[in-house]
């Protein structure tokens, strides 16, 4: 069977945060559109035989419902699913390490994210419905996808979004700065444009002219801060192209936020859009 | 850079150690008239001589002026080993207050209410002051105990070196003018050396550097902390490391997320100049009380940089926002960083 961007990969385990991927997968919209395809390992399926029967029924009214099994660990398994197929998104849950379970056996999420080249639905425990969303907009490359991906699921949901930028930089002192703001492609002497302006060109592209929040501060701090102090449902964040292709000594701020979010995140990748019907 | 210009930075560097030098023994000479004015201060023990290090860094805008100073005032048995280890890390906690005051000054210039430059001379001075603190607590145990005993330096063989080279130039000095000006003299002399060093420094405007993206991506602390400990070890001055960012962010720019370990990294390398003036001084503890200084700033960095970062980096970005949110609240950090440092010489 081949797979296209209306489909979803749902991985599916009997612990409950397996049981938080089923619950997000039946709250995205325009359930009887899609086809959600339903992984599990071979060792869960060994040990539930009726687990995939069981999720299924969860789903009910989908377009189709298709079961998988993989042989390896979770993160293998989704990632080879992931890329023999073409989802349109990809829902997979934590695992639930420490930190110092991460720093010995790797973190699940982080590793998915960074294999798999479809939009990723990090799920923790749901709520009833995805009414508030918030979009983090760096003004990097992935902010567009993240504009239409915030928009399209806000959109299906009837829901509500905010896009929020954090100023992370400040003025060194000593330098020359001539205090005008620069166009997102205006080169100034071969210096990068503005993040703010960037993230306002991407939402003035994708056609959104709502506010933008700035908020000034550590990214990961203000991003999760802004999360909780909104009481979002889901959070939108992008990963950029270093996150496939990291720099000397660059930090992984995607996968920070990711794994610090006590809600469910929605990683899109530069360049690439959510794909779905609510679209 | 070209051979020519290449010979000129290193006349520059030559000329720099050579006043460097020079400076050591004119302040060595002339500490004989600094000890009244410590004593009409009543500054004695550690707390008096760490506060009168902290307000003379903060007066001199700059920390290794002063910490040469205290190795010379330690030489010329002004100072006690105690007071001369509490007046360097004093020196150390003013330091940064150039890099503020430069900020403060560009935020006025452009009257700026976010992003502003004071943030990073706020981050400087409390990144410093967090670690340093402890820092001056566990070093003085640790010199009481006889750590680093091994570099306790008799400093003869090197006494008789200098002496034949700066003794034609220092000695008619020393016969001629009071205490007081070789004194001067020295702290000039200190001023102008380390500016010519700052002079010998290679021009990386304009040079592609793992730095060059720093206004925009976020580093891991590890890497900035690398960076820091380099950058410095070449400049010998945090403020001057700090300096050097402008050229190498770009646009004038920098992520505060890569601050805090680029400081952390930068308070242990600018410790170079004072080790290499605590083997000229001549007095036994010169090396020893720097070098355990260094070594218990470094222990206490380490976790800060690989255990828990971004909860410092939180610490210091909130209690740097706060200080920076307005001009009355830049005001009140300036004051603070005065009253304690003159509390401590006035408690002392």
């Amino acid at each position: 069977m081949t797979t296209g961007p209306f489909d979803c990969l749902v991985y599916v385990d009997a612990s409950l945060r397996g049981d938080w991927a089923l619950s997000l997968a039946a709250l995205l919209p325009a359930r009887e559109e899609r086809t959600f395809h339903l992984l599990a390992t071979e060792r869960d399926a060994a040990a539930r035989p009726d687990l995939l029967e069981s999720a299924a029924l969860r789903l009910a009214g989908a377009r189709a419902v298709r079961r998988v099994v993989r042989p390896g660990p979770p993160r293998r398994a989704v990632v080879a699913e992931a890329e023999e197929g073409s989802y349109g998104l990809v829902i997979v849950p934590p695992a639930g390490r420490n930190a110092l379970q991460r720093m010995l056996k790797g973190s699940r999420v982080a590793s998915v994210v960074r294999g798999v080249h479809a939009p990723v639905l990090v799920a923790r425990r749901p709520p009833s419905r995805l009414d508030r969303v918030l979009a983090a907009v760096s003004g990097g490359d992935a902010s567009e996808a993240v504009v239409a991906a915030a928009a399209e699921l806000a959109s299906g949901l009837e829901g509500h979004v905010d896009y929020l930028h954090v100023a992370s930089e400040v003025a060194l002192p000593f330098a020359p700065h001539d205090g005008r703001p620069h166009a997102p492609d205006e080169d100034v002497a071969g210096a990068p444009p503005d993040a703010l302006h960037s993230a306002q060109a991407a939402l003035a592209r994708a056609g959104h002219t709502g506010a933008l929040v700035v908020r000034e501060g550590l990214v990961v701090d203000e991003v999760l801060d802004a999360f909780e102090a909104g009481a979002y449902d889901l959070l939108v964040v992008g990963a950029s192209s270093q996150v496939e292709h990291p720099r000397l000594g660059g930090e992984n701020v995607t996968q920070r936020i990711v794994l610090g979010c006590p809600g469910s995140v929605l990683v899109v990748h530069a360049s690439r859009r959510l794909a779905g019907p609510a679209a | 850079m070209t051979a020519a210009g290449a010979a000129r930075r290193a006349a520059w560097l030559l000329a720099g150690l050579v006043l460097f030098v020079l400076a050591l023994e004119l302040l060595k000479k002339g500490a004989a008239a600094v000890g009244p004015v410590l004593r009409g201060l009543e500054i004695t023990g550690l707390p008096g001589a760490l506060g009168f290090g902290w307000v003379m860094a903060c007066v001199v805008l700059s920390g290794s002026p002063v910490a040469a100073i205290a190795l010379a005032l330690l030489a010329a048995r002004e100072l006690s080993t105690e007071e001369a280890f509490g007046m360097i890390g004093g020196s150390r906690l003013g330091a940064s207050f150039v890099v503020l005051v430069v900020g403060i000054l560009d935020d006025l210039r452009h009257r700026r209410t976010e992003k502003r430059s004071a943030y990073i001379g706020v981050a400087a001075l409390l990144t410093t002051a967090v670690v340093y603190v402890p820092a001056l607590f566990v070093g003085l145990a640790a010199l009481r105990a006889g750590a680093f005993a091994g570099l306790r330096l008799e400093g003869r063989e090197l006494g008789s070196i200098l002496a034949g080279v700066y003794g034609p130039l220092v000695s008619p000095l020393v016969r001629h003018l009071p205490a007081a000006a070789l004194f001067l003299a020295g702290i000039a002399c200190l001023l102008v050396g380390f500016r010519l060093i700052d002079r010998a420094l290679p021009d990386l405007q304009g040079r592609e550097s793992p730095m060059s993206q720093a206004g925009r991506v976020a580093y891991r602390p590890w890497f900035m902390f690398v960076v820091g400990l380099g950058v410095t070890a070449l400049t010998l001055s945090v403020s001057v490391s700090l300096s050097l960012l402008v050229p190498l962010a770009a646009r004038g720019y920098v992520r505060r997320e890569n601050v805090v370990p680029y400081i952390l990294g930068a308070n242990i390398t600018t410790f170079i100049d004072t080790l290499f003036a605590g083997a000229l001084v001549g007095h036994p503890d010169g090396v020893r009380i720097v070098a355990v200084l260094m070594a218990t700033v470094t222990a206490l960095s380490l976790p800060l940089v690989f255990l828990f970062p971004y909860s410092f980096e939180r610490l210091v970005d909130h209690a740097a926002r706060a200080a920076t949110g307005s001009g009355r609240a830049v005001l009140v950090f300036v004051a603070g960083l005065f009253l304690v440092p003159l509390l401590l010489m006035a408690l002392s």
